[in-house]
């Protein structure tokens, strides 16, 4: 029987339960934007969003386009410069999560959001890292959401954009980097945490109706299973009509027509 | 693209953080250099300061001095104003007073190489307070700009076949023929 949801549904839901009420999440856009948002109108209505753009506290009535929207000013508690951003309030040690995507991570959950293939000749050349690495650097932890094939989850990423536990076994404390890491990896399958010795990524948690055999096919690196392997409760009817609200709202604001006067 | 956001010391050393640590972007880019803090003993990565020569930004509103007055999301616009020789400043309009809360970003008149009165000019992207992001806009470059030959076809007609900014937005049909509407009016 196919399930009443698509797995960016299961996904999106998985990651929001991560976050906690009063929790401050330093917010990327995309899988990352649309969990804490479902997190703050389900059972984090006091969650502190702040996107990179400046915007701290903000409570965007639909998802933004970009970091840059107005949306996110409208409804921000306040709208600081970008330098503040990073020196206060990251550097500042401010933020709990920091709530991040990218294009490829290895078994260390380093991040790769540059380019796919040599970076002199990339295949294709990729947004680029932005604020991540000094985010993943500064939150006290970060959560980290992909969808899990052999392309994204790799042996060796093609560029390493923002570091996670870099070569592993105590590797990130040793660099200096402050935060914890990335303490979770909510995939569109299941979910990956680090192992507390090898800080390792090993998957912990799987959706209902995926395997962990094929979980392990869609990881390029040989991935470790923790010892206990949870099932993900499925999404509430709560969750799933207050998650697509969110995306019709988007939508219908997104399309609508803009008038400039000059 | 990084010295874009962390240059954001205007003629001052070096602009200093601590994400770069342990990857591949200090190998690939050479103006990523470190010191050593001399307070923590902590290896601080380090980006040279930004002097640009020009800087192009658009704002709200200019006097008839030069004034300029910017809000909404900054980003590093007052970085990129310090920091540049020259800077020149579009605005949706131009008012006797601008009105200015004690501690706004204003850019004094004195610093200004330029200003331009271009209502609509920070279209497709938005004006806090004058109008709203065409987001369905941004969402159709993606499609425009993949192909080289279609994104040459739609400059033509829309950028370098058109005379004025008012024609580029009327050429798109975003164009209003209204005066600026009540929710344009500058908050006091």
């Amino acid at each position: 029987m196919t399930p009443a949801w698509t797995p960016d549904e299961m996904l999106t839901v998985a990651a929001a339960r991560l976050l906690w009420d009063g929790c401050v999440c330093f917010v990327g856009i995309g899988l990352p934007s649309a969990a804490a948002n479902l997190a703050r109108h389900t059972h984090a209505p006091g969650i502190v969003l702040i996107y990179e753009s400046g915007t701290v506290g903000t409570r965007p009535r639909v998802l933004p386009l970009s970091i840059g929207d107005g949306e996110l000013a409208d409804t921000a508690t306040a709208v600081v410069p970008l330098p503040e951003i990073f020196a206060y309030w990251l550097q500042g040690g401010r933020v709990d999560v920091g709530f991040l995507g990218a294009a490829q991570i290895d078994r260390f959950a380093n991040l790769n959001s540059t380019v796919i293939g040599d970076y002199s000749r990339p295949r294709t050349r990729l947004p680029g890292a932005g604020g991540a690495p000094e985010i993943a650097t500064n939150a006290r932890q970060v959560f980290l959401v992909l969808k899990q094939n052999p392309r994204a989850f790799v042996d060796r990423l093609d560029f390493c954009s923002t570091a996670g536990f870099l070569e592993g076994r105590g590797g990130r404390a040793r660099s200096g980097a402050r935060g914890a890491g990335p303490q979770a990896v909510i995939t569109d399958l299941g979910v990956l945490r680090p192992a507390p010795d090898t800080e390792e990524l090993q998957l912990v948690a799987h959706y209902e109706g995926v395997s962990i055999d094929q979980i392990v096919q869609a990881t390029g690196w040989a991935l470790r299973v923790a010892d206990s392997v949870d099932v993900v409760a499925p999404p509430t009817d709560a969750e799933l009509r207050i998650l697509r609200d969110l995306h019709a709202r988007t939508r219908a604001a997104h399309g609508r027509p803009v008038r400039v006067p000059y | 693209m990084r010295l874009d956001e962390h240059g954001e010391l205007p003629r001052l050393p070096f602009g200093m953080l601590r994400g770069y640590v342990g990857t591949d972007l200090s190998r690939v880019n050479p103006q990523v250099k470190s010191v050593t803090c001399p307070y923590t003993g902590e290896s601080i990565a380090t980006v040279p300061a930004m002097r640009p020569d020009l800087t192009i930004l658009h704002a709200q509103q200019a006097d008839r001095s030069g004034n300029v007055l910017l809000r909404g999301i900054l980003g590093a616009q007052k970085e990129a104003a310090m920091a540049a020789r020259e800077l020149i400043v579009t605005v949706e309009e131009v008012v006797d007073d601008l009105h200015a809360p004690m501690n706004a970003v204003v850019l004094p008149g004195w610093i200004v190489t330029a200003a331009a009165c271009v209502p609509g000019g920070a279209y497709p992207s938005y004006a806090q307070d004058y109008y709203a992001r065409d987001n369905a806009f941004y969402v159709a470059w993606d499609e425009i700009s993949r192909e080289r030959n279609r994104f040459r076809r739609w400059m033509d007609e829309h950028v370098l076949g058109v005379r004025t900014h008012a024609a580029f937005l009327r050429g798109l049909g975003v164009a209003s023929t209204r005066p600026p509407a009540e929710g344009a009016e500058v908050p006091r």
